[in-house]
């Protein structure tokens, strides 16, 4: 969804790599439809696009690419921003059907994978109940672990590319809702809570209702241009469980982004902390408080943050190993 | 575990009761341990003990229960819960197949279904450490498996009414500001820990629950290496969640102040109130206790502005 400028760069990367049948990009509803005649002139590449989203959701998006991937029984999944190196030649080569190849290293790589299409699909997918970004690519290993009794292989991190960008394209910020420039640092800040926000709901949403293959997946209809959600076809989380989600979300997000304890969210009148349909609005008293307040409660922790690090390098690697 | 007080005055209300064809009380490694002779004299009544544990672990406990029971209908009550005289088993037994408790204080997690449909989906999840989300994880499971749940009507199960501390603290006859506030954080850094539990390590039928061997006294314990854990990353993950959200909670500070402060000054949270150092209750006592009141006058000052 709006990754044009990824999805030239990638694709083109892509049709140079020799060992795929078929290379299917899926427009999620981006606000200016992507043109075929943007992307290479590759035979094997199908453009298909999703319209009447209006939001990204990974989960969704890469079940209906995969169901649409009819060609191959093997399905290589890479976001916009990734793409096979030369370094990676005859993937199939010794690659057993109940093992999957999943990506490891820096930036994007962690979600992507190799695996036959039946066992995708024996799991029923991803979980289509997550929003936003986060736990996913986890929840469907796991599923895949448990109930196929794969065997997860890591692929070496050279072969796969990924264009370096920041955490704020990843989470949305400054999409749509914000008018001005945004300093770096407040990006920074906006993504980190949406995402924190995000991996704990998507944490929740796994918890509350596990995902596999009988549960019904969303349905598309073709109108012989693009696909769209069939209606009555997106699945729910049940109501107790889907207002426990939306309260951790937006408690978490404003928690973080404001550096206010989670127990004053709780406590303070809704209309000052509210939530949003995925994210949280922010409002001028919040980015006044962000500007003002914030800083005295953030900077003496960086500065102690800064200080444990120097004094215990290993302390700081354990921390950047913390998912959560 | 340590529940003699509620078990002492709800056994009496079960041996009255007519519906059932075995009692059975686990007594986890409470101390001093329950006597066969306080409970009335029932021939339906069994009592087991399980040595060795340290802490209440609800899903542990209530699936050796069910393992040990004999009959084909379990029904799940607490040690604070009793059947009213509205409860008619074989009304219930007749009509549904799985029925959920439901209502206030502690109804939510009893349960009555078939033995059958309790191990369909493994019974509780066993990774799941301390009080929190197992009643709820169940439920799901069975949904997932395809059973109706029907709510059991609030009128049917009496509940003795207590405090959060005695669900969570080792010590919960201190029942001052302090423990409470220990008791709620407490609880809530372990219903998050055991929602990451069953989003890391969903439990189904193909798990495996904890072995225990009786030993020559008639009680029973675990065998350690039998007890489910979660490993790798997800364990470090759920420790460190649970960590930030127990003294983010108690002193109401910051999840990422609490990352930057030392670990062995912050550590995991313990019933007992071994990680209390005389620090934290400085805090509590002053900067905490002042935190509180301020919200209290904005949160006064916020309701008396008209509402848009």
């Amino acid at each position: 969804m709006n990754r044009h400028e990824h999805l030239v760069c990638t694709a083109a990367k892509v049709a140079a790599w020799p060992w795929h049948q078929q290379h299917l990009i899926l427009d999620w509803s981006s606000e200016s439809p992507l043109r075929r005649e943007d992307l290479p002139s590759d035979p094997r590449l199908c453009l298909e696009r999703v319209d009447g989203e209006r939001e990204w959701n990974i989960a969704r998006a890469y079940n209906a690419a995969i169901r649409l991937a009819t060609r191959s029984k093997w399905i290589l999944k890479l976001d916009a921003d990734c793409w096979p190196t030369s370094a990676w030649t005859d993937p199939l080569l010794g690659l057993a059907s109940n093992c999957i190849q999943v990506g490891v290293g820096p930036e994007g790589r962690n979600g992507q994978f190799l695996m036959s299409r039946s066992m995708f699909l024996e799991v029923g997918g991803f979980h289509e109940l997550m929003r936003g970004w986060g736990f996913e690519d986890k929840d469907l290993r796991l599923r895949l672990e448990r109930l196929c009794g794969c065997r997860l292989q890591p692929l070496p991190a050279d072969v796969i590319g990924v264009i370096h960008h920041d955490d704020a394209l990843r989470a949305g910020v400054g999409q749509g809702e914000i008018a001005w420039p945004l300093s770096a640092a407040y990006r920074r800040s906006l993504a980190e809570a949406r995402i924190r926000a995000s991996m704990l709901a998507n944490r929740l949403t796994a918890a509350h209702a596990p995902w596999s293959q009988a549960v019904s997946a969303s349905k598309y209809d073709n109108d012989g241009v693009v696909w769209r959600l069939r209606p009555g076809t997106l699945p729910h989380l049940a109501p107790m469980a889907a207002r426990e989600v939306a309260d951790a979300r937006r408690i978490v997000f404003w928690a973080r982004f404001l550096a206010i304890p989670e127990v004053v969210v709780e406590q303070m009148p809704f209309s000052l902390f509210p939530a949003g349909e995925l994210v949280p609005p922010v409002r001028w008293w919040h980015r006044f408080y962000w500007h003002g307040l914030r800083p005295m409660v953030v900077l003496p922790a960086m500065l102690l943050r800064s200080a444990r690090n120097l004094l215990h390098p290993r302390l700081k690697r354990r921390a950047r190993s913390m998912v959560l | 575990m340590n529940r003699r007080e509620h078990l002492l005055r709800t056994a009496p209300v079960l041996a009255n009761w007519s519906w059932h064809a075995e009692h059975l009380v686990i007594d986890w490694s409470s101390e001093p341990p329950l006597r066969r002779e306080e409970l009335p004299v029932d021939s339906r009544l069994r009592l087991l003990r399980v040595e060795g544990e340290q802490t209440w672990n609800p899903a542990r406990a209530y699936n050796f229960a069910c393992f040990q029971a004999r009959h084909a209908w379990l029904l799940r009550l607490d040690a604070d819960c009793s059947p009213t005289p509205f409860f008619r088993l074989a009304e219930a037994t007749a009509i549904s197949r799985v029925w959920v408790g439901s209502g206030p204080e502690g109804r939510f997690g009893q349960f009555l279904m078939p033995r059958s449909c309790f191990w369909a989906v493994g019974g509780f999840n066993e990774a799941m450490r301390g009080w929190g989300f197992e009643d709820k994880d169940l439920r799901s499971r069975l949904e997932a498996h395809g059973y109706q749940l029907v709510p059991l009507p609030a009128d049917w199960i009496d509940v003795i009414p207590h405090s959060e501390a005695l669900r969570t603290l080792a010590s919960p006859n201190n029942t001052g500001r302090l423990q409470r506030s220990r008791s709620l954080a407490l609880k809530r850094a372990q219903m998050l820990a055991n929602r990451l539990v069953a989003a890391h390590r969903p439990w189904s039928a193909q798990r495996v629950v904890s072995r225990y061997r009786q030993e020559p006294t008639g009680s029973w314990r675990a065998e350690p290496d039998s007890i489910p854990t979660v490993d790798g990353p997800a364990a470090v993950e759920i420790a460190q969640t649970r960590r930030l959200a127990y003294w983010s909670q108690f002193l109401a500070i910051p999840e990422f102040v609490v990352e930057s402060l030392p670990e062995a000054r912050f550590p995991a949270p313990d019933p007992t109130g071994l990680e209390l150092h005389w620090s934290h209750l400085a805090y509590w006592f002053s900067v905490r206790r002042l935190q509180k009141a301020l919200l209290k006058v904005l949160r006064l000052l916020m309701l008396r502005r008209p509402q848009p």
